[in-house]
């Protein structure tokens, strides 16, 4: 056969007896699977200001380091993506390496928390939360993991209250968001953002998950319901595929004032890089960071570029800075096999490094 | 999904299902022609009845996840396998070029009509929510209805208001004209997607490299079709029209919000603004007890102070400890269900509540 398909009527038959066959096992697997489980790591509250809640993770043997590691993350997704199921869990892997793990989880804003701002979210919560944790930690600083836009975060917050952390860990965290590859950004460069959220209040979540569906639509839309055939037979790759359905849609409405803020501060101002970025009456100087960071950055991650990240270098006044690279995706570097393995032992490497 | 399921056993469905399967195939069989020969798409069997007569077999779901799965696949996956089968057994077995394989897909995907590219135009119909009323549609209604009114004049009591609703529908014009202008960025994404396909085969036609199925012929349009929607969607064009049509959409939205704010008003129910001004305002205030708190705290504690600056000196000094550190609190009284809101257990790590 000459031209671009080398297939015959034959080899579309065994496709379509193949396509048949999972099919079948479909209709018997898919009745059989429950609700999906998420967050497998036992966890105790340990403080909350509003719906803002401190949660520690409970190991099964107590940690061997004792300087606590709290996690911020990103206001658009739910924290537990760092402990979604037994064998992806980056908290579980922390755990077992001794770790005190934390983790700072937003809550569902509702409109009356509207008009919180980015103020509010850093120097109320993420510093309530350290506060408390110094607290019982005989007032020593704490070891800070910012992830995506938690990451933002919490570089913003060593350059304001550097003196309460010891260590700072970002991943996949932006800080130049005007690369050429960033569509997100590209897209927010003339929305005018004051209009949209005087208009609707809080920005619904099913705004932004259209939006993040749109980064690629193609594999987001389609290939990715095309490929549910080839796990039909799979009940634990069901249960994997529908539990991160029930993440990626799990999405929080975000606080009207701190989108506000951040889509003019960073996506549109690229403060970061313009030393142009201001929590309340406080301006953000990167310079400032001074304490060890180590940034980790997925090197095919189409939300946040490595460019993006990796533009972190050069920008703080810490001469202890590290790079790590993951080769996988922003998704994948919470949960593929790969990133278990190597994330949080690159993590805990680092950190013992620094506590010799 | 509740069809064929309900008020039948899971075996009799499974019997059902084997049943039917089992004459597809020897239908496949029967109808398969000779290696070398063409295949035509009956055939095959059609693979997207298939789907819409498995899902519709498929028995009520233990959980909810899966029963969406199955609406999924139905939904944004039958039809491309519709599609790819459709394509596949035109060309399975004969000589072909890249050029009549490229023309017979383009043919296909655009034969399924906007349905089957709806989520690709979604973002032009005006919904931030993906349920919930159509404004546009119903603005297209309330302006066939009152069109000539709309059109006249204001003048007299009624001015203010008739040229309220004239601007309102201004906003709708406006809106549709931007949509318009977003389809058409879509469309160029479509029309570049099937340029780049055809380049795309064109690489598969060399003995060897050929594509060996219906799927990878599909995968292939994949990528093809999200390098060029990449390409349009990172062009200056693209980031306009993004924006005058998200721009356009508030304004619409806030007009018609405004005009629902004076009906209720006028009933006396409460506004959005009026919850919005009060929810500000308990934002600030919250703002305000926070600073003052911090600084009756920073002029009655300078002791404590003093301890966070000296260990801002060594900041590294503060996780030399790596001796075990013995765990507070009791995992015992640690919450069983993590995804619930758990009660403080840790009794060193007390909780310390604020109300929002």
């Amino acid at each position: 056969m000459k031209g671009p398909l080398g297939f015959n009527a034959e080899d579309l038959l065994q496709e379509t007896l193949a396509m048949q066959r999972k099919l079948m096992d479909g209709l018997k697997l898919l009745p059989a699977v429950d609700d999906v489980d998420y967050g497998v790591t036992t966890r105790e509250e340990v403080w909350r200001d509003g719906k803002v809640t401190l949660y520690r993770f409970v190991g099964t043997e107590p940690p061997v380091h004792a300087t606590p590691l709290l996690i911020v993350y990103a206001l658009v997704n739910r924290p537990y993506m760092v402990d979604l199921q037994t064998d992806r869990s980056l908290v579980q892997k922390l755990l077992a390496l001794g770790h005190d793990v934390y983790v700072l989880d937003w809550g569902y804003p509702d409109r009356s928390e509207r008009y919180q701002t980015l103020e509010d979210y850093l120097l109320r919560f993420v510093d309530g939360a350290v506060d408390h944790l110094q607290a019982h930690n005989g007032g020593e600083p704490i070891n800070m993991l910012g992830i995506c836009q938690g990451g933002v975060f919490a570089l913003c917050y060593a350059a304001l209250r550097q003196a309460k952390l010891a260590n700072l860990i970002t991943m996949v965290t932006p800080v130049d968001f005007h690369t050429p590859d960033n569509m997100l950004s590209h897209w927010a460069r003339q929305v005018d953002v004051d209009l949209l959220v005087d208009t609707l209040g809080n920005i619904p979540a099913d705004l932004m998950n259209a939006s993040y569906l749109m980064l690629k639509p193609f594999r987001l839309n389609v290939q990715k319901y095309v490929g549910l055939l080839d796990i039909l037979d799979d009940k634990d790759a069901l249960e994997d595929f529908l539990r991160m359905e029930k993440w990626i849609f799990d999405s929080p409405d975000l606080a009207g004032e701190a989108f506000r803020d951040f889509i003019k501060q960073f996506y549109q101002g690229n403060g970061l890089m313009h030393d142009g970025v201001r929590i309340g009456d406080a301006t953000v100087d990167l310079r400032q960071v001074t304490l060890p960071v180590l940034n980790i950055y997925a090197e095919q991650d189409h939300l946040v570029p490595p460019d993006a990240s990796r533009a972190l270098r050069g920008r703080i006044g810490s001469a202890d800075y590290t790079e790590s690279s993951f080769r996988g995706g922003h998704i994948g570097i919470y949960v593929s096999g790969r990133a278990q393995r190597e994330v949080p032992a690159t993590i805990t490497g680092w950190l013992n490094e620094r506590s010799q | 999904m509740t069809t064929a399921g309900s008020g039948s056993g899971a075996g009799d469905v499974e019997a059902l299902a084997r049943q039917y399967f089992s004459a597809w195939g020897d239908a496949l069989r029967h109808a398969a022609a000779p290696p070398g020969h063409t295949a035509g798409p009956e055939g095959q069997g059609n693979w997207q009845q298939a789907i819409d007569w498995w899902a519709q077999m498929m028995p009520n779901a233990a959980s909810r996840p899966a029963d969406e799965a199955v609406h999924r696949f139905r939904e944004q996956a039958g039809g491309w396998y519709g599609t790819m089968q459709q394509v596949a057994a035109q060309f399975a077995g004969r000589d072909t070029t890249s050029a009549e394989v490229a023309q017979a897909w383009r043919t296909a995907v655009l034969g399924q009509g906007d349905g089957l590219l709806q989520w690709m135009l979604q973002g032009a119909r005006g919904h931030t929510h993906t349920e919930g009323p159509d404004l546009l549609q119903l603005l297209e209604t309330l302006q066939r209805q009152l069109g000539p009114w709309l059109q006249s004049p204001a003048f007299g009591p009624g001015r203010e208001h008739q040229a309220r609703w004239q601007a309102l529908l201004r906003a709708q014009q406006d809106y549709q004209a931007h949509s318009r202008d977003y389809v058409d960025q879509i469309k160029q994404a479509l029309d570049d997607a099937f340029t780049l396909f055809e380049q795309r085969l064109a690489e598969h036609e060399q003995p060897g490299n050929q594509l060996t199925s219906a799927r990878a012929m599909f995968d292939l349009w994949i990528d093809a079709a999200e390098e060029a929607y990449a390409k349009v969607a990172l062009s200056e064009p693209f980031q306009a029209v993004y924006a005058s049509l998200g721009n356009a959409q508030m304004r619409l939205r806030a007009a018609t919000q405004q005009e629902i704010e004076r009906l209720t008003e006028s009933f006396g129910l409460p506004t959005r603004t009026e919850m919005d001004a009060a929810h500000r305002r308990i934002a600030e205030l919250e703002r305000l007890v926070r600073r003052m708190a911090a600084g009756a705290a920073a002029g009655a504690a300078p002791a404590s102070t003093a301890k966070v600056r000296k260990a801002a000196v060594k900041p590294a000094a503060a996780s030399k400890r790596t001796t075990r550190a013995s765990r507070p609190a009791n995992p015992t009284k640690a919450t069983a269900n993590p995804n619930k809101a758990t009660k403080a257990a840790g009794k060193p790590t007390k909780p310390r509540k604020r109300s929002a």
